[in-house]
């Protein structure tokens, strides 16, 4: 389970009682998407328009250009 | 159940019902492989952004699990990417389309060509195409103007929405007709929805909403 806050994207391994902040995510995100046949793939993008992608379940990530 | 307290954790830190807790959240929710995915977006900006009209802002993001491409609702518009968001083209839109701001977004679980959009002016519409051609599915909304929509994942009939300053609104029939279930959470700036299939027991799933004051969650809607 996944949340976003302006701060960053949080995780959640246990039904959402417990959250940590993946702290390479990026800040400001105004929405994401995961593939649906690969979930460790994500797409984030930011509220000025910038999309970031994770190929490891939100861990690390990359400005797409 | 409204909010358990470990939810409430993503509240904004000034607090429920705080004029300065300016940040809006988005829910997604997604289960794969029995492994259920529950988003909460919040967008890290104040009131004065959002209402705005930046060129690349943007408010909703989804993805066609077939071919790939990402589609992105902005004040302006759609636009597509079919090279993994490295670069967007505005999508010509065809059909009835009263309004240009997709704020919210949501495909179908058991079709990836059947989406679902709400927006400022926009009040929901439907697409069976993938996003390329659309039509009103609004009838029954007291509002033209929708900040958030949920599908149900174990019934993809039903939907839900938020009808800005009129409460929660259902669908039992993809989208035809809509029917005002109740005030939904009790921050009523709700800006995203989401139901999650987890059982309630009582026949339903859970329906999740962000708000400027927290995640709500309720088993019967509110």
């Amino acid at each position: 389970m996944y949340a976003a806050l302006r701060e960053g994207l949080y995780l959640s391994k246990d039904g959402g009682n417990q959250w940590s902040l993946l702290k390479k995510s990026p800040k400001g995100i105004a929405a994401i998407v995961i593939q649906p046949k690969d979930s460790s793939k994500i797409f984030a993008g930011t509220g000025d328009g910038k999309i970031f992608l994770s190929k490891d379940g939100g861990y690390s990530w990359k400005l797409q250009k | 159940m409204k909010c358990s307290a470990a939810l409430r954790v993503l509240s904004c830190a000034t607090g429920k019902g705080n004029s300065a807790c300016s940040s809006l959240p988005v829910l997604y929710q997604m289960k794969t492989k029995g492994f259920l995915w529950l988003f909460m977006l919040w967008l890290g900006f104040g009131a004065n952004n959002v209402l705005g009209q930046e060129p690349n802002h943007l408010h909703s993001l989804i993805l066609d699990s077939e071919t790939g491409t990402l589609l992105k609702g902005t004040h302006h518009g759609l636009y597509e990417s079919r090279d993994e968001a490295k670069t967007w083209n505005k999508r010509a839109l065809k059909g009835e389309i009263p309004g240009t701001d997709f704020m919210t977004m949501v495909v179908a679980p058991n079709n990836p060509k059947l989406l679902f959009a709400g927006g400022h002016d926009l009040a929901v519409i439907k697409s069976e195409d993938g996003g390329m051609t659309w039509r009103r599915a609004g009838k029954g909304l007291p509002v033209m103007d929708i900040h958030a929509l949920a599908i149900d994942p174990t019934k993809p009939q039903r939907l839900h929405t938020w009808a800005v300053g009129h409460g929660l609104y259902r669908s039992d029939d993809g989208a035809k007709t809509w029917s005002r279930i109740n005030d939904g959470p009790d921050n009523s700036h709700v800006s995203s929805l989401t139901s999650v299939p987890i059982p309630t027991g009582m026949g339903g799933i859970f329906l999740y909403a962000g708000t400027a004051g927290g995640l709500f969650q309720s088993p019967d809607c509110f």
